[in-house]
């Protein structure tokens, strides 16, 4: 969808993910996107270093998040908000992730 | 001319700013330093945080500041000699939405510190409360307003087109408490 502007297609899933997701970590991207860690890392690191991305530890994972002191934050997020409203439903699916919480030990 | 190792931040944000400005580079000094600045080390930052106001090419930059001995350390520019360490954020220097309009040519002896003005410290400080609700970042805030003389007013209405006017009336109520402490 915005390859043009990403250069590819993996920093445009990268960032569909946390818009629909808010902050989250490497291997969570990785798992669910099916994309490498290293491929992932890579990205949300240029992402970071260009000021799009921020990251935070929290215990000892990292999570990444869109950066809101970034000046272009707000623009950056409509587009990749209507950009991923052109996507097929069944494709939108693969990025939601439950965030609701989940007692220990629950089934399933 | 002071060496390295006996400069407090402000003469070296000055060394470091003549010095990237005669090698026609165009940066703003920004984040915590200023405060330290602004604040005469009421806060102590040990972070130079240049923001570049052009497109800058990094593997110059690296070369250029190993002529004054900075070698890069992960993110990081660092001196054997000193503690303070320079590091170049993401460019366009911006406080929130807004970009930053005015330098501020701040003369420490014969240098020159290309920095944010004091009513824009304020407002990178408080960008750091209203996005991450950062209670250090909000104090520092009140501090450069203090120190400064500026009024929170000054900068209500960057607030409110931040959307921000519940955090800003935070931060005015806060100013006046410590101001007439």
């Amino acid at each position: 969808m915005l390859e043009g502007i990403f250069s590819n297609s993996i920093k445009e899933k990268i960032l569909f993910f946390i818009l629909q997701n808010g902050p989250s970590y490497p291997n969570e991207i990785s798992k669910i996107l099916y994309l490498t860690l290293f491929n992932v890392q890579k990205h949300l690191k240029q992402s970071e270093e260009t000021g799009v991305l921020v990251s935070h530890l929290k215990g000892k994972v990292r999570l990444y998040e869109f950066n809101k002191r970034y000046p272009f934050n707000r623009e950056l997020n409509a587009l990749l908000q209507k950009a991923f409203s052109f996507l097929p439903d069944k494709e939108k699916e693969m990025y939601y992730v439950r965030r609701r919480p989940r007692k220990p030990g629950k089934e399933l | 001319m002071k060496k390295i190792k006996d400069m407090n931040i402000a003469e070296l944000a000055g060394y470091i700013s003549d010095y990237l400005e005669s090698k026609n580079y165009s940066f703003i000094l920004s984040g915590g330093s200023c405060v330290s600045i602004y604040t005469d080390n009421k806060y102590q930052s040990y972070d130079l945080d240049f923001i570049a106001r052009n497109t800058i090419d990094h593997k110059k930059i690296e070369a250029d500041l190993a002529e004054i001995g900075f070698s890069k350390d992960g993110k990081y520019y660092k001196h054997p000699d000193t503690d303070y360490f320079i590091e170049f954020p993401a460019p366009p220097p911006a406080v929130g939405n807004e970009p930053i309009r005015t330098v501020n040519h701040y003369k420490i002896g014969e240098a020159t510190i290309r920095m944010l003005t004091p009513e824009d410290c304020i407002k990178d400080r408080l960008c750091a409360f209203f996005y991450w609700d950062d209670k250090p970042a909000l104090q520092q805030a009140i501090m450069v307003a203090i120190d400064c003389n500026i009024k929170p007013e000054a900068v209500k209405e960057w607030a409110q087109k931040e959307g921000e006017t519940e955090k800003f009336d935070i931060f005015k109520k806060e100013y006046k408490l410590k101001k007439n402490a």
